[in-house]
């Protein structure tokens, strides 16, 4: 098994992670840093620091240490020309003083033509590879979850606390950054800790282990989002244990970036859990017991380790060719480190040759979590409480934050005690954006004292460490310039998700989780060879191929329209009435059963929001439709206005129970009287009634409109006889060479007749007025949903007012879009346009300055001329419609 | 990414579930001064803090809500059908 590495093939071995491979293969730049293009290597083995940033597979910034190997996986570096072994960019390295920190803000002011120019460059040199524009995106899920108790981190306290809070009923979701519990952590007494509470929990029920599962963000809620490699996971527990441990501080001194400098549990983990020898000969900084084992963990893996320098109270005896009281003031090396200078706690200095130092420093928490967690129940356990806590205290701690989590206690996170920080006095505080300690105390002289100042100036915590390594460092070395306002200057810079890096197709998960609605007839028509397109969240048909003929067939013979995707409703109830004369602007009160009426339907600022037909049905109870893709919408609407008004009113949704079809043309009546028993002729069943009637042996409700501007029927009948209703139709209209329509010729119909859109042509500011609709509105009724706004709208002339248009024959049609003038000054839009078979030239629809909205008028669409109609071009006066 | 849950007759719901539909304001009377009129058609109070808030379930019951949120931290303080009192919760 290998990985392709550069062009060449680097075996890999079970447990590796990319890493550890290249690392065993000789493999010691990782990357180049940002700013100078230094060298850098392995640093913390834990993804928490910048340098380990490569691409796989196309996919840039892929922490090589916590991405396990796979075979075949194509990896290479980034960040440098022509290579990360001999990256040419770092003469940068020699230019420090040209590059002082702020250089963003102090570069190109001056000269201001300087900018540009230098914008260019350093786009060029600057960023952390390069993605694949053609990379398609990858799918990802969003699952949600909801156990009771979630438990991040799947450590000792992690484990501990899982099994205390299973074993009191609960059930338990433990997410963990590796691969398998423990997975970075060296033999040892720690290792078979958590091995054997592993085991534990895989064999309770109530436990589900979620190995490859990073906690990315905590919420108020709590929830917790996660990320695995293909879902995004959203987590709703009752309470969270957050036992996502700590992490060896970031030590400064001079060269403190060079390759081979390790934090003491990144050097142990290559050394202890990936079996690679680190080097020859090591030098352990142990300011803490723990990495005393370190030491003994690179021994064991074949690494000499000439010293171990202890900090106070660390007792070494017995490690290491040496052991000496004191700490690390410098590394030595160019390319890589070649020694370290100690200087001991007498004072002296002294320099010990190495090729590797493992710092083993003061443990901070990861409060990367906890701090997003702030007042939401949640406990916290293991070393994540308490710095430095052995096995046992990390056991205990977890299983008393499993109890307490599991009896719901209202624990919440607390910021921990500030302890005094230590920092160097010369190096790198920033491996991210290489910024050193010099630069930041030079930023503080100039004036930016407090944390967030100082990271927005000098970029310190702002890369892609997010301030792992280097927050505290900060901190530290602000409080030590200005003593006096510790307590200002180093407030904790806000903290926010994501705390680990995330793919943008992991942030939109979901983001394609569609609903697509269809009806009952949608696979007849995609049998057909129907194109579709989406309207709402519906799929609706465009057409069959051919528009023309389609609509040829309505205008002279006969054609039909799936018209089931309009809203719906049924209302009913003592004030259905009331409730209706309030939502409509029309009069509903005067309705008869078996009549019908056009409907607008507007919002509290009087402007459009949907249109359709009120049907008042025997009984007392009314049948409302509303298009396509206001259906969902009104529905809420509806019944937010009923609570408002206190109406005693059932609206009942019918969109999905019910199938419609329009049958349109000047045979649609022969055709449906091959169907059909009752009375339909046109004394018996006039134009705008509606009327039950029993069509190929169902009972539909039939509704005469004319929005396509022939004789027309529209039949609502059960879902459920959708097909044998279509198939029927179709059949029966043979005679007449019928033809199934879509939206496209149905579109160019309605525009024949002038009938609007909502929302193709009006738009949000469109009131009644400016579409010439005011016989659709009644103002002298006592109130309606937007009549205040409306009657306020009436005092001044609408500024523009929507006209049809037409153009000579022979003119090229406009585009929908195009502009309107008038004496070559801008005066609209064109929001509908087509060509008009029957009339032989363009018409359409146009918003135009009311002053020159008047038929007859003369208006410029695109140059060329087009005059302004009254309102239907085709059939003028409804004989049609009315047949 | 805000989360919280909302009390519906089938249990506490997801936040998710729902559309949120405003804040809860009185009716406008018909015969209300323009200055008034044109308050509540074009401005909303915007509250960072207690607000009382209307809230439609989308994807379920295809209800309405009525809660008490704080703005600032997500925290329902009166699910639907519950009082709400200045200090409580
Ligand atoms: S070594 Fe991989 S992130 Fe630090």
């Amino acid at each position: 098994m290998s990985i392709e590495f550069e062009g060449r093939d680097v075996a890999i071995q079970p447990g590796d992670t990319l890493a550890s491979a290249l690392y065993r293969d000789g493999v010691r730049v990782f990357s180049r840093s940002f700013k100078y293009h230094r060298p850098r290597g392995l640093y913390c083995l834990s993804g928490d620091c910048p340098n380990c940033l490569v691409t796989v597979d196309g996919e840039v910034n892929v922490r090589a240490c916590m991405c396990a190997a796979k075979d075949g996986q194509k990896v290479s570096r980034q960040n440098a020309w022509p290579s990360v072994d001999r990256d040419a960019l770092n003469v940068i390295d020699k230019f420090h003083p040209l590059m002082p920190v702020g250089f963003y803000y102090k570069a190109g002011i001056k000269p201001k033509f300087a900018w540009p120019m230098a914008e260019g460059v350093i786009r060029r040199v600057a960023g952390l590879g390069f993605s694949d524009k053609n990379d398609a995106p990858q799918d990802i899920d969003r699952i949600n979850r909801h156990p009771d108790v979630l438990v991040i981190g799947a450590g000792v306290a992690g484990l501990s606390a899982a099994i205390a809070a299973a074993d009191a009923g609960k059930r338990v979701m433990v997410i963990d950054e590796g691969s398998e519990p423990g997975l970075r952590v060296a033999a040892g007494p720690t290792k078979d800790a958590i091995n054997g509470l592993a085991a534990t929990a895989a064999a309770n029920a109530n436990i589900e282990l979620n190995p490859g599962t990073s906690a990315i963000g905590i919420y108020e809620g709590p929830m917790v989002l996660a990320i695995t490699a293909e879902q995004t996971l959203h987590i709703h527990p009752t309470n969270i244990v957050i036992a996502s441990g700590g992490m060896e501080m970031h030590r400064i001194f001079v060269s403190n970036d060079l390759p081979g400098i390790f934090m003491g549990r990144g050097a142990a983990r290559l050394a202890g859990a990936q079996g690679v020898k680190v080097g020859d000969t090591a030098v352990v900084w142990a300011e803490t017991q723990e990495a005393v084992e370190h030491a003994k963990t690179l021994a064991a893996s074949g690494t000499t380790v000439a010293a171990v320098v202890t900090g106070p109270g660390v007792d070494a005896s017995g490690v290491g060719n040496r052991q000496i009281a004191g700490e690390i003031v410098e590394a030595k090396g160019r390319k890589k480190l070649s020694g370290v200078v100690v200087k001991t706690s007498g004072g002296s200095t002294e320099e010990i040759a190495c090729d590797i130092l493992a710092c083993g420093a003061e443990i901070q928490q990861n409060m990367h979590l906890p701090r997003l967690a702030y007042d939401l129940p949640c406990v916290l356990a293991g070393d994540a409480a308490i710095p430095g806590t052995t096995l046992d205290e990390a056991a205990k701690q977890g299983t008393e934050a499993g109890a307490a989590a599991a009896a719901g206690l209202p624990l919440y996170v607390n910021p921990p005690a500030s302890q005094p920080r230590k920092c160097g006095t010369a190096g790198y505080v920033c491996l991210c954006e290489d910024v050193s300690v010099k630069e930041v105390e030079q930023a503080i002289d100039e004036g930016f004292e407090s944390a967030e100042l100082l990271k927005r100036y000098t970029t310190v915590t702002m890369g892609p460490c997010q301030g792992r390594l280097c927050a505290d460092q900060l901190r530290a070395i602000a409080e030590r310039k200005t003593p006096a306002e510790a307590a200002r200057v180093s407030a904790p810079t806000t903290l926010r998700p994501p705390v680990r890096p995330i793919r943008i197709e992991q942030a939109a998960a979901g983001a394609r989780h569609h609903i697509e609605r269809h009806t009952p007839l949608h696979q007849k028509h995609l049998e057909m060879g129907a194109s579709t397109l989406w309207a709402g969240p519906w799929k609706r048909i465009f057409s069959y191929g051919d528009m023309q003929a389609e609509y040829e067939a309505v205008r002279h013979r006969v054609g039909v329209i799936d018209v089931g995707t309009l809203g719906k409703f049924l209302l009913a109830g003592p004030d259905v009435v009331e409730f209706l004369e309030r939502i409509y602007p029309m009069r509903v009160a005067d309705l008869e059963p078996g009549k019908l009426r056009y409907g607008l339907m507007l919002e509290e600022g009087g402007v459009i929001i949907d249109d359709g037909t009120v049907c008042a049905l025997e009984g007392g109870a009314f049948y409302c439709t509303v298009t396509t893709s206001g259906a969902e919408r009104l529905e809420s609407w509806m019944l937010d206005w009923r609570e408002a008004w206190g109406l005693d009113v059932f609206v009942v949704n019918q969109t999905a129970s019910l199938a419609a079809v329009n049958v349109a043309g000047p045979h649609a009546r022969d055709l449906l009287e091959k169907l059909c028993d009752d009375p339909i002729d046109k004394e018996s069943f006039p134009y705008l009634r509606h009327r039950r009637i029993t069509v190929n042996g169902v009972s539909c409700l039939a509704i005469r409109l004319g929005f396509v501007g022939e004789l027309a029927y529209e039949l609502h009948f059960p879902a459920a006889n959708a097909v044998e209703m279509w198939d029927a139709i179709l059949e029966a209209g043979k005679e007449w060479d019928i033809k199934p329509f879509g939206l496209d010729a149905q579109r160019l119909l309605r525009l024949e007749k002038g009938h609007i859109i909502i929302s193709q042509d009006t738009d949000f500011e469109t009131t009644p007025w400016k579409v010439s609709m005011d016989w659709a509105v009644k103002l002298d009724k006592p109130d309606f949903v937007g009549k205040a706004a409306l009657i306020r709208a009436q005092r001044r002339t609408p500024r523009e007012t929507l006209v049809p248009w037409q153009m000579e024959p022979g003119m090229a049609t406009p585009a929908e879009g195009s502009i309107v003038t008038v004496g070559g000054n801008l005066n609209g839009r064109v929001t509908s346009s087509k060509m008009s078979y029957v009339l032989g030239h363009p018409v359409g629809l146009a918003w135009v300055t009311t002053e020159f909205a008047k038929a007859g008028g003369t208006i410029s669409i695109g140059g060329a001329p087009a005059s302004i109609g009254d309102h239907a071009f085709y059939d003028p006066e409804g004989v049609k419609l009315r047949a | 990414m805000s989360h919280f849950h909302i009390k519906t007759p089938f249990g506490l719901r997801p936040v998710s579930e729902f559309s949120y539909g405003g804040e809860v304001r009185p009716p406008l009377a018909p015969d209300a001064p323009d200055e008034e009129a044109i308050d509540h058609l074009w401005l909303r109070a915007n509250i960072a803090g207690v607000q009382k808030e209307r809230w439609f379930h989308s994807s379920g019951t295809r209800r309405w809500y009525t809660i008490v949120r704080d703005t600032r931290t997500n925290i329902v303080l009166a699910q639907p059908g519950e009082e709400y009192t200045e200090g409580s919760a």
